[in-house]
């Protein structure tokens, strides 16, 4: 086990030396430089221009800059003092003027919070979900959830945060109860509709469809239930529109704080699962189909191992195992879905940081967070792999 | 009689893409997705006959007017019309964006309609002062329906187009990477020679373009032999990282297509949407941006493509029939293109369905950052730059409509895509 750890370490270290190295090309290749712009300011005088490029290196070949500039992420004596060192020093921001990994540290832990929260929900939803989908196949759950997982899939990322955040400014103003009932009923259409078409033709199809029917309308009732419990949770009905924390964060007790971030959690969560588990449900149900066809089920259920332990045992633990080898690409799945919520709803996190920073051309703002938002992806295909290790002995021999 | 019979007999010689064919239909969910598509792509068509407006007509009295109501009967008398009408509408208070209906005259929709104003001819559309803004207007008074219909030229195009270059891409570079799995190639002396004759060309072309015939013939002998040199040292380098045979240079060109493809896929792909972005002026024309959207889109897709196709050819390769086509000594270049391509063929018109909405998703997140196509170009994603402002978003919801166009336009691809599986994979016919 050891040895396998270390033997994705070492790749990791690969990894990342080439991410840097790509990183920086990209930014070597941009046109245009922050300095540029500074430099149609009139108040900002040449030489100061010229003194920045001496001091970041600009004037120098790409292979001079490239070298300084991962001299300062591995640790490194500060001025040649063998005493000082200086490590993660990621160059500086020219428009904020402060060290770029102090601007990125606090957007990587909202971003992490964001993206973690999400896996969880997501997982916790759709594993069941899945489960039970493969298990009674075609029943109202799994019609409910291939319906749920259609319209989850569909939606652009950014533009189920702009309806949410257009809901979330309606919902004071409109009375909850026409919301639900506006939300069954579409949801009672939309089943309507998918009962009409639904998957299979002939004798079954009034049976699927009637689920179908059923598990549209228990998606819509569902969704918007939860929506409201919590809702009333907090004892407000309205979502604060975008942002991580409240104007008055600052003077709540911890736990105030804490529901606080709560509150502004959840819609951001809202919208990266919907896509999440929209693609886990699917998986988890088509993995599980796989699995409850082998044969060491069907010697399970022949020795009178009970229905409920063959799933739990047998079925679900091995349905498992392809299910952890996504939760290396969730990372980036979610990570990316992040870069869009984040840019919407703005939540402080490094996909607005790069959002601006690309806007704003400032260099190496752009290259450290590509570079730390793979290290987190890095991170995470990390855990999953270690994480099949453990599950799974085969992979640690091959 | 005759016709059962022969009925029967086509029955008995169907081939596979014929049951595909016959299952895909049978299938509601794909019907639909298809139905969806062929709507959008005929509205696509004759966009600028449909919208009752031009691309960048403006009405700068009606900014967020909502969608106007039309009428059978008069308000007020309930005088009942033939043909549909549209009140004009007034700001009342001005600047309020608030309106309302002028009662004294009625504006009848005409059909085949050319706008006094100016324009070519519509579908259907009024008389000026009013306006037939079906789905409102947006900030700048235009109208929201026609922008959706022009709109759809981008995003219904750059989905087909993308996947032709990310899949022109992925797919050779998979194929490859899985012809070439566990046989590393032997870096022969050609690889010299392939250089020699391309430096002097280059050397000669560059040379004699600035200069003299002598001048190109010195730079071309130059470039060849520096370059050989060159590619002989990178030879023994690469052969050396990668572990190739002592006595033979080797390179496996499967395992550094795989890392590379790797190292792309370790960026979080929207994180590198943006990064590459950056790469492109800002000042470019839309159709400019529209290409280089594709290109970086594609650049980030082709590894996942790369390594499915990989695996479908490293499956194929080990079949009977490949065998035999080397048995009898058909060219690599020949098994490639007539035996492994045609069997990944099925697979690989169901990946590119569904990995068509990833383009028009990318598009139209960029656009919508401003990062893509520009104004007054329409497109879904620009037209939801509006809906940034949250008081715009709260006050005039219209302006979300285009979100709602890339929603089917994704769902249809998606439905057709998977009915598409479900029909050509015969795993799942049972």
């Amino acid at each position: 086990m050891i040895r396998y750890i270390a033997e994705r370490l070492i790749i990791m270290l690969f990894l990342l030396v080439g991410i840097s190295f790509i990183s920086f090309l990209i930014m070597q290749l941009a046109p245009g430089s922050y300095l540029d712009t500074m430099a149609l300011n009139p108040q900002i005088s040449p030489t100061y221009i010229a003194q920045m490029k001496e001091k970041f290196g600009l004037d120098k070949p790409w292979y001079v800059q490239y070298g300084h500039w991962v001299k300062g992420i591995v640790p490194h004596p500060v001025n040649g003092n063998w005493r000082h060192w200086d490590y993660l020093d990621f160059g500086i921001s020219f428009a904020e003027q402060i060290p770029v990994f102090d601007m990125l540290k606090p957007a990587m832990l909202n971003t992490f919070i964001l993206a973690t929260v999400a896996v969880v929900v997501s997982w916790i939803v759709a594993l069941p979900l899945g489960v039970i989908g493969a298990v009674k196949q075609n029943g109202y759950l799994d019609q409910g959830s291939v319906f749920f997982a259609y319209v989850g899939f569909a939606v652009p990322d950014f533009f189920l945060a702009l309806i949410l955040l257009f809901l979330a400014a309606h919902v004071k103003l409109v009375p909850i109860s026409a919301l639900m009932t506006a939300m069954i009923l579409s949801s009672a259409a939309f089943a309507l509709l998918g009962g009409y078409f639904s998957l299979d033709n002939g004798v079954t199809r009034i049976k699927n469809g009637m689920n179908f029917l059923r598990g549209g309308l228990l998606t819509g009732v569902v969704s918007f239930g939860i929506i409201f419990a919590i809702a009333r949770l907090f004892q407000s009905a309205d979502f604060p529109i975008g942002g991580m924390r409240g104007s008055d964060f600052e003077y709540l007790s911890p736990w105030n704080q804490y529901l606080d971030l709560l509150h502004h959690l959840f819609l951001p969560t809202v919208v990266l699962a919907v896509g999440n588990v929209a693609y886990l449900i699917r998986q988890m149900r088509a993995s599980m189909l796989d699995v409850l066809r082998a044969e060491y089920v069907t010697t399970a259920r022949a020795k009178g191992v009970p229905e409920f332990q063959v799933i739990r045992k047998h079925a679900f633990r091995n349905a498992l195992n392809p299910m952890i080898t996504l939760l290396g690409f969730e990372f980036g799945f979610l990570l990316s879905g992040a870069l869009a919520v984040e840019i919407v709803m703005s939540w402080p996190g490094l996909g607005r940081v790069i959002y601006e920073a690309i806007i704003q051309k400032d260099l190496y703002v752009v290259m450290g967070d590509l570079m730390l938002s793979s290290f987190l992806l890095i991170i995470g295909n990390l855990l999953a792999d270690i994480l099949l290790a453990w599950s799974d002995p085969r992979i640690k021999v091959g | 009689m005759a016709l059962i019979q022969a009925e029967s007999r086509i029955e008995s010689q169907t081939t596979e893409w014929q049951i595909a064919k016959r299952l895909l239909l049978k299938n509601r969910l794909a019907m639909i997705g298809f139905w969806i598509l062929v709507i959008l792509y005929f509205v696509m068509i004759f966009a600028s006959f449909l919208a009752p407006y031009e691309q960048v007509f403006a009405d700068r009295e009606k900014n967020y007017h909502p969608p106007v109501g039309i009428h059978f009967f008069e308000k007020g008398t309930k005088h009942f019309h033939w043909m549909p009408f549209v009140y004009n509408t007034i700001e009342f208070p001005k600047y309020s964006r608030h309106y309302v209906p002028d009662l004294k005259s009625i504006y009848p929709v005409h059909f085949f309609f050319r706008n006094p104003e100016g324009g070519s001819l519509h579908l259907f559309g009024v008389e000026p002062p009013a306006r037939i803004f079906l789905f409102g207007s947006d900030d700048s008074g235009r109208d929201v329906f026609t922008r959706i219909l022009y709109g759809s030229r981008v995003a219904l195009t750059i989905g087909i187009i993308g996947v032709f270059f990310s899949y022109g891409l992925g797919v050779t570079i998979g194929g490859l990477s899985g012809f070439y799995a566990g046989k590393p190639l032997p870096l022969g002396v050609w690889w010299e020679i392939t250089w020699m004759l391309f430096g002097l060309l280059l050397g000669g072309w560059s040379g004699g373009l600035h200069g003299h015939a002598w001048q190109g013939i010195r730079e071309g002998v130059l470039w060849a032999l520096a370059g050989a040199i060159l590619v002989r040292l990178g030879i023994w380098m690469v052969s050396f990282v990668s572990g190739g045979e002592k006595e033979r240079a080797c390179i496996d060109l499967d395992n550094w297509i795989q890392r590379s493809g790797e190292m792309l896929m370790m960026f979080p792909s929207l994180y590198l949407l943006l990064g590459l972005r950056a790469l492109i002026p800002e000042n470019l024309s839309s159709t400019s941006v529209y290409f280089l959207i594709i290109i970086i889109l594609s650049f980030i897709r082709w590894p996942a493509i790369a390594r499915i196709v990989r695996g479908l050819v490293l499956s194929i390769r080990e079949r009977e029939f490949v065998a035999a086509a080397e048995a009898v000594g058909g060219s690599n270049l020949r098994i490639v293109m007539r035996h492994i391509i045609p069997n990944t063929l099925s697979q690989i018109i169901v990946l590119v369905t569904l990995s068509i909405p990833s383009f028009i998703l990318g598009e139209a997140f960029l656009s919508y950052l401003d990062l893509g196509i520009r104004e007054p170009q329409a497109s879904w994603g620009n037209m939801l730059t509006q809906a940034q402002d949250v008081v715009a978003l709260m006050h005039y919801p219209w302006i979300l409509l285009p979100g709602l166009f890339i929603f089917l336009t994704v769902l249809g691809f998606n439905l057709l895509g998977d009915g598409l599986r479900d029909a050509l994979d015969p795993k799942m016919r049972s």
